[in-house]
């Protein structure tokens, strides 16, 4: 079960919009899947996911403890590299999928 | 009502807001807030056809549950989301007084959806007057 993290600033618009269109970008690609959402302050410290999607960019002031790959969501908004974004998702997604059927995670 | 004539985020921020306490949509704490939020946490966004600001904050500030909408009369410099200095020439702002994110989803979506669509944008920017941009958006949130 790949477990998804979506971060934003205030945790109300941007997390429950991107949030439901990544879930719709991995049921699509049928990949199973939890999300859970953050305040993008939150992230640095999160151990319990496989990857994190945050609205808008982030300085290298987030990184994250458990380097987490994180990768920004802000396509979803505005329109502008949505399909590459969507891309990208799916084929991370199976990536992490993979490396933990072969228990490289 | 016009378009809207300002010359920065804040002011843009501080009309639309408090217009919203005054229709009792909002809370007086709401104005602050909102301009609070926006300064740590911009919304500006790079669509495909112009920038256009989403801000909101806390769901504590809100009374019943409203979007606000302005054209701006000349782009307006907001930042963009994510924090990281660069800027966004914004000519709509649509702001969200969100009262129950889990509820008001559908909503949200479909504002998401608008924000995406540069014809629904080309016809919210090239509405005549408040009537027909009410209009486009009704038809959009279905409401």
């Amino acid at each position: 079960m790949l477990r998804l993290v979506v971060a934003c600033g205030g945790g109300i618009f941007t997390t429950s919009v991107v949030s439901e269109q990544v879930s719709e970008i991995l049921k699509k690609a049928r990949i199973q899947h939890v999300i859970n959402p953050a305040k993008i302050t939150e992230i640095a410290n999160i151990t319990d996911a496989d990857l994190i999607v945050v609205t808008g960019k982030f300085g290298t002031a987030t990184r994250n403890v458990a380097n987490i790959p994180i990768i920004s969501g802000l396509a979803l908004l505005t329109g502008v590299g949505s399909e590459e974004f969507a891309e990208e998702l799916v084929s991370r997604a199976r990536a992490i999928e993979e490396a933990k059927k072969s228990g490289n995670a | 009502m016009g378009p809207l004539n300002v010359a920065t985020d804040v002011e843009a921020l501080s009309v639309l807001a408090r217009r919203m306490v005054e229709l009792g949509y909002v809370k007086s704490t709401y104005p602050e807030a909102v301009i609070a939020r926006e300064r740590v946490f911009p919304t500006g966004l790079p669509t495909k056809e112009f920038g256009v600001a989403v801000p909101h904050c806390d769901v504590v500030h809100v009374e019943i549950p409203t979007i606000a909408l302005a054209k701006l009369a000349r782009p307006v410099e907001f930042g963009l989301m994510g924090d990281d200095g660069t800027k966004v020439l914004v000519q709509l702002v649509i702001m969200l007084a969100i009262k129950d994110p889990e509820t008001q989803i559908d909503v949200l979506k479909r504002i998401a959806l608008m924000i995406r669509d540069p014809d629904m944008l080309k016809r919210i920017s090239s509405a005549a007057d408040s009537e027909e941009v009410i209009r486009v958006l009704r038809e959009m949130l279905d409401c």
